[in-house]
């Protein structure tokens, strides 16, 4: 899968520091955006900000402060006019299966996986 | 009572003649024979009524009890699970973080090698308070009045200090503590600071030093704690309701972990208060105030 940039939200900043250097040996050529805080992540993808990316790959946490996973994905397919070029996959610590369905009646929601992010996960889901 | 009583006699009477022949029941042992039936009955029935008594209490008692446990029950439920997920978050960073480590040794990048280490700190110190978090709930040191001492203010700083060390080393801090010698539980004092500045901390302004104000107060009735930060703030319309849960309730996917949560159960048990103030890129003011004993 071709990726041109990928966007972290996490509101840890060690898990961001983390899976940052993940995703950057997975794909090293992709430009990488991190946010702490959900609300400032959706206030820039909404104002179209990554509008010029053809290929983005968010990785999104579920349980944040601001806005959650869900309410993210749902700002997102209610506003964001450049849906098409977003794959989603969910990062998060839980592994309750009503979690996992609600977060695939997402269409961009590509996968679920859970915490530690890995190669290993990154490439069974992607390639 | 006493009708029954003179009914049964009756009948007694009329059960003796039969049996021994129509005559006037004047005989002494007879009579001391009807008083001893009649107080055998009274006995019965007293025991009779005690019983019911008994059982209608107990099943009420039982219903309580049973309604209470369930409580906890969930409580304790949504508790396991809002804690398992924080040590999740955490583990799964340290598991991730080692991983880096192997990864940067083999290039001896040690810029990056050091890097890795303050995260690793940083992490494990986050476990380890919210593990602690947790001992301490299932502790029953919070209940009121138990363990009251003299707290003074210097060793509270430094435990204070202690715990918040690792956010201290991300981030420009100034914290001015204002704190009366309360005498009060100690645990109790300490967990709700820590975890008000720490989330003062957490959710400080980016671009800017955070300033936390730290007021603790008490007179003949209460004692009084307040944290207030120059944070970010919060939309308390929107977020009022979803500030105390513990984030990982089943259903509820947002919050602020365990520390909030923690706060209001320790608040609660102790019959205090909580008020919050905040303002959206302003900053948030927490007053608790808890009764002495």
């Amino acid at each position: 899968m071709n990726i041109d940039v990928i966007i972290l939200v996490d509101d840890n900043p060690i898990t961001l520091f983390y899976n940052r250097d993940v995703v950057e040996d997975f794909y090293p050529e992709a430009s990488i955006v991190s946010y702490e805080n959900s609300a400032e992540f959706l206030k820039d993808f909404l104002g179209g900000k990554f509008e010029k990316y053809k290929n983005i790959l968010l990785l999104l946490d579920i349980n944040m402060p601001e806005y959650d996973g869900y309410e993210v994905l749902s700002e997102l397919e209610d506003e964001c006019e450049y849906l098409e070029n977003l794959t989603v996959l969910m990062i998060t610590s839980s592994n309750l299966k009503v979690d996992k369905e609600k977060a695939t009646r997402f269409v961009n929601v590509k996968a679920y996986i859970e915490k530690p992010l890995t190669i290993s996960k990154l490439e069974k889901t992607l390639k | 009572m006493e009708l029954e009583k003179q009914e049964r006699t009756r009948l007694l009477k009329r059960q003796i003649r039969k049996s021994f022949g129509d005559k006037e029941i004047t005989s002494p042992e007879l009579l001391k024979f009807i008083d001893l039936v009649n107080k055998a009955y009274r006995f019965k029935e007293e025991e009779d009524y005690f019983y019911r008594r008994a059982e209608e209490v107990s099943n009420k008692k039982y219903e309580e009890v049973t309604k209470k446990l369930l409580e906890r029950n969930d409580f304790l439920n949504s508790f396991n699970h809002g804690m398992a997920h924080d040590v999740k978050n955490h583990s799964s960073n340290i598991i991730g973080l080692v991983q880096m480590l192997k990864k940067y040794t083999e290039k001896k990048d040690w810029k990056m090698i050091a890097e890795i280490i303050k995260q690793l700190d940083a992490s494990s110190q986050q476990l380890t308070s919210i593990v602690q978090g947790f001992l301490y709930l299932s502790h029953s040191e919070f209940e009121e009045g138990k363990d009251y001492i003299a707290i003074s203010p210097a060793t509270l700083i430094q435990e204070i200090e202690c715990e918040i060390a690792y956010l201290k080393a991300r981030k420009e801090v100034t914290i001015d503590y204002n704190l009366d010698e309360v005498v009060f539980n100690f645990q109790i004092i300490k967990i709700i600071l820590v975890n008000l500045i720490s989330n003062s901390i957490k959710y400080s302004k980016e671009n800017q030093p955070a300033h936390v104000k730290v007021n603790l107060h008490c007179n003949s009735e209460v004692v009084m704690l307040e944290v207030e930060d120059n944070g970010i703030g919060m939309d308390l319309e929107r977020d009022k309701k979803k500030l105390f849960n513990l984030f990982s309730d089943i259903n509820v996917t947002k919050g602020y972990g365990v520390g909030l949560f923690l706060i209001r159960k320790i608040v609660d048990k102790n019959k205090g208060t909580i008020e919050v103030e905040s303002k959206v890129g302003i900053g948030s003011l927490f007053k608790i105030s808890i009764p002495q004993r």
